[in-house]
């Protein structure tokens, strides 16, 4: 009975590992080569956000597609950060495919080469440049602080005191907390300092501009992007954008530093793709098309 | 015998017995509290329904919901209704496996045995499953071991419930009376083909019903993988639909229909089950 | 004739309780031989120690010419026990039959399972028995279904569907209703015609009698008498047995 207890758990434990390998078995010596290999790139992007990413429900999985099982293609997805992404797959030749990690794991880095690249709207920040690469921006978003249109808070000094929310993991909850060395934001970008009041992190900002809509009272507003207040707003919630722009946010790709294979290629393809989308207007395009106005311009 | 008065031809009642009249008044006690049951879950669900109807009559808010949100993002919702089943599935079966281990490291006299069953037990009950399903799924490829998000929720509500489940093993191993073993013993048979022949099949047969009620269970627990982000079950998919819409109290509820449908289903069935087997044989 | 059975010097303890003292005895081939005493008094025990259910403390068990003796030990001592316990077959009080197999299934497992019999031939076997003991009909029905007395006599026909060389009987008649009694001793009196070695540890006196050809009474882990039926019954030596035989005669017998 022992030798049969034995047998059992060395097989169990084989077969867990036999299934982990066969998820990644590199041959190329770069990413962008073992990309260009196995026919696909593999994006991570949390379906969370519309108009930045968010899953096409009608759309039906292609049928031809070398998407691993987990991942959604292209058919499934939409949105800004998905119709960037795409431009990366067409440019290098390959299909696009997206995983969808939730937004902690892909912020934590040490992707464990579970996927290629974050096409997610992630700000470029110092504490996340110590764990992962940045491409060149593709757009930038303000950063702005919405309260609840009954309020009758017109300005940030009002906030004094009161209740947040935000979404946790986010630069907006750096920012809140006064965290200026984690947000890393070069000077210029930020305009003003964030008030004195109580942080309330939610998994996501969604859930702040929800909760506020159903009539919870446990914050008067939170802090987002400004695409996602706008569109908060247009949805009908009971919300008013607070003054203006607190600070800006570079977004850009993100490349995993403890990747097993060199990214520095296919970092440079990216910088190349996005440079050029900037020049000749497609980018500007993309964004007219998913948030009514054109953030691809730097404000610096 | 009364005689007839009335010239219609009036069928006497016929003389039934003491035990047939009290027969009668049982059955229909029986049928009259199963009609009651009835109304009262039907009252129950309409009083549900109207919570949520939305209507302000009488002065008593109600939930009002987006019923066209619904509608539309009913189906996507429904296609992870797979995925929730084979996420159980396979974790169910590793449950299963590691509680039969864990109960027989609990009988053996050897010291490492006995200590890994205990430790491990003692270990997973201790912790919260959500925090085991993130462990396996962040920590692990550290150790070189890359799991897939699916990989990673059945490894982690696998052992899960395997240790809670060694608990129901032991009693099934208990409940095999001393004196089987002694008779297998005196036919010759070795302590392996004792434990194969005689203890397991009874006490696995035992063991049946609450394996089923933890399948059950662990179909909603199934949501907590979702947490990874790569498995597009019920409540991934609720949850993305809803975040990205504006409408995750109307997605979630969604989902949670979609469980409650799955646990009915799965409890009717496991009640044929239980009679099947309890019928005839032991 | 060379015994069947040797018991030589057996003690037994139950941690600090001396329950079998220096018990030596012989049965010979084809021998009935009924033990009798008090609860309490080392018989069942003594039978259990036959096939090993009981490791005894010291003494030799020696069983169709397989020797056990205190020193004997590992691998070597598994082996013996193993092959005598495939030569001896035991009933037990509580029947002890398979919950989960049909009656046919209880029989044939031994000769399938232990002896890699084929299944077609076992069942062959079983079959036989089971006619012997009067119950082929309920071949396919689950032990819970049988009365108490049907339920033994399955228990003998799967003993003896081992082939044995000696029957070990451990108070077979003690858990059943009297009036059950009857056709399980009717059973055990046939296998006894039929030339089988039996051991029987008993209250029935009434079966001692009739059908022993020797009667060993035990009280206090000793074996106080070893005699035929007919002296012991009617001339016993020590006191203690004639308390015993008067005892179970006004008990109702």
């Amino acid at each position: 009975m022992k030798k049969l207890y034995q047998v059992l758990v060395v097989a169990l434990l084989a077969s867990l590992v036999l299934a982990a390998c066969g998820a990644n078995a590199p041959q190329a010596d770069n990413l962008l080569d073992a990309i260009k290999q196995r026919g696909y790139l593999l994006v991570s992007t949390d379906p969370n956000y519309e108009p930045q990413s968010f899953l096409n429900t009608e759309g039906k999985r292609l049928s031809d597609t070398k998407c691993p099982s987990d991942a959604l293609t292209t058919a499934e997805m939409q949105g800004f950060d998905v119709d960037v992404a795409k431009s990366i797959g067409d440019a290098l030749g390959v299909e696009t495919c997206f995983a969808t990690p939730s937004w902690d794991a892909i912020t934590a880095g040490n992707w464990a080469d579970k996927w290629d690249l974050s096409v997610g709207s992630m700000t470029i920040t110092t504490a996340r440049q110590s764990i992962l690469d940045f491409s060149i921006p593709y757009y930038y978003t303000p950063a702005v602080v919405a309260v609840r249109a009954d309020s009758g808070i017109t300005e940030l000094s009002q906030l004094e005191g009161q209740s947040l929310c935000v979404g946790a993991s986010t630069t907006y909850d750096q920012w809140l907390n006064h965290d200026m060395e984690g947000l890393g934001l070069p000077e210029t970008s930020i305009y003003a300092e964030a008030p004195n009041v109580t942080v309330v992190p939610l998994e996501t900002d969604q859930e702040c501009a929800q909760a506020i809509a159903a009539g919870r009272e446990d914050f008067i507003g939170y802090v987002t992007s400004g695409t996602v207040v706008d569109a908060n707003i247009a949805a009908g919630f009971p919300v008013v954008k607070l003054g203006s722009t607190v600070y800006s946010e570079d977004l850009a790709a993100a490349f995993d530093k403890s990747s097993s294979l060199p990214t520095d290629t296919l970092r440079a393809e990216v910088d190349k793709l996005f440079t050029a989308m900037h020049n000749d207007g497609r980018l500007s395009e993309l964004s007219i098309k998913w948030f009514g106005s054109d953030l691809t311009q730097s404000p610096k | 015998m009364n005689p007839t008065n009335s010239t219609t031809a009036h069928v006497p009642k016929p003389q039934l017995s003491q035990a047939e009249l009290l027969y009668e008044a049982q059955q229909r006690q029986a049928r009259n509290f199963r009609r009651n049951v009835g109304l009262s879950w039907g009252i129950l669900l309409l009083v549900l329904i109207y919570l949520f109807s939305g209507q302000n009559f009488l002065g008593i808010k109600t939930i009002s919901l987006d019923y066209e949100f619904i509608q539309n993002n009913m189906s996507f919702i429904a296609r992870g209704i797979g995925q929730t089943f084979l996420v159980s599935a396979l974790s169910i079966t590793l449950a299963i496996v590691l509680a039969l281990f864990a109960a027989l490291g609990r009988l053996s006299k050897i010291p490492p045995v006995y200590a890994l069953s205990t430790f491990y037990v003692s270990l997973i009950r201790g912790t919260p499953l959500y925090l085991q399903i993130f462990f396996f799924f962040l920590a692990l490829p550290q150790l070189g071991i890359i799991l897939t998000g699916l990989w990673a929720g059945v490894l982690a509500l696998g052992l899960n419930y395997g240790a809670y489940m060694s608990e129901i093993f032991r009693a099934g191993l208990a409940s095999v009376g001393k004196g089987q073993r002694e008779a297998a013993i005196a036919i010759g048979m070795t302590p392996r083909q004792t434990m194969q022949r005689i203890v397991l099949p009874q006490a696995l047969r035992f063991a049946i019903p609450p394996i089923g009620n933890d399948f059950i269970a662990m179909t909603k627990d199934s949501a907590l993988v979702s947490a990874t982000g790569f498995v597009h079950e019920i409540m991934w998919r609720a949850t993305r639909v809803g975040r990205a819409q504006f409408h995750s109290l109307e997605a979630l509820i969604m989902a949670a229909i979609f469980y409650w449908l799955i646990t009915l289903v799965l409890s009717y069935i496991q009640s044929i089950i239980e009679t099947r087997l309890s019928r005839g044989e032991r | 004739m060379a015994p069947i059975i040797r018991i030589s010097d057996l003690d037994k303890y139950f941690g600090q309780l001396h329950v079998l003292k220096q018990i030596s005895m012989d049965v010979l081939p084809r021998e009935v031989v009924c033990i009798i005493g008090r609860s309490g008094s080392g018989k069942s025990t003594l039978l259990r120690c036959i096939n090993f259910l009981e490791e005894p403390s010291f003494g030799t068990i020696e069983v169709d010419g397989l020797k056990v003796e205190t020193g004997t030990k590992g691998r070597e001592r598994r082996q013996l026990v193993h092959d005598v316990r495939l030569k001896t077959g035991m009933v037990f009080q509580e029947f002890n039959l398979f919950p989960h197999m049909t009656v046919l299934e209880n029989v044939i497992e031994g000769p399938v399972t232990v002896k890699g019999m084929d299944r077609v031939k076992a069942i062959e076997l079983a079959e036989q028995n089971l006619d012997s003991v009067g119950l082929l009909f309920k071949k396919d029905e689950y032990p819970n279904r049988l009365s108490g007395g049907q339920k033994q006599r399955v228990a003998i026909a799967r003993a003896l569907t081992m082939e044995p060389k000696v029957m070990l009987f451990d108070e077979p008649t003690s858990a059943l209703d009297p009036e059950l009694i009857g056709e399980v001793l009717n059973v055990m009196k046939k296998v006894a015609k039929d030339g089988m070695t039996m051991l029987v540890v008993t209250h029935e006196m009434g079966f001692a009698r009739e059908v022993a050809d020797r009667v060993l009474v035990m009280a206090d882990g000793e074996m106080i008498e070893d005699s035929k039926p007919e002296k012991l019954f009617s001339n016993p030596t020590d006191p203690r047995t004639k308390a015993l035989i008067d005892r179970y005669r006004t008990g109702g017998n």
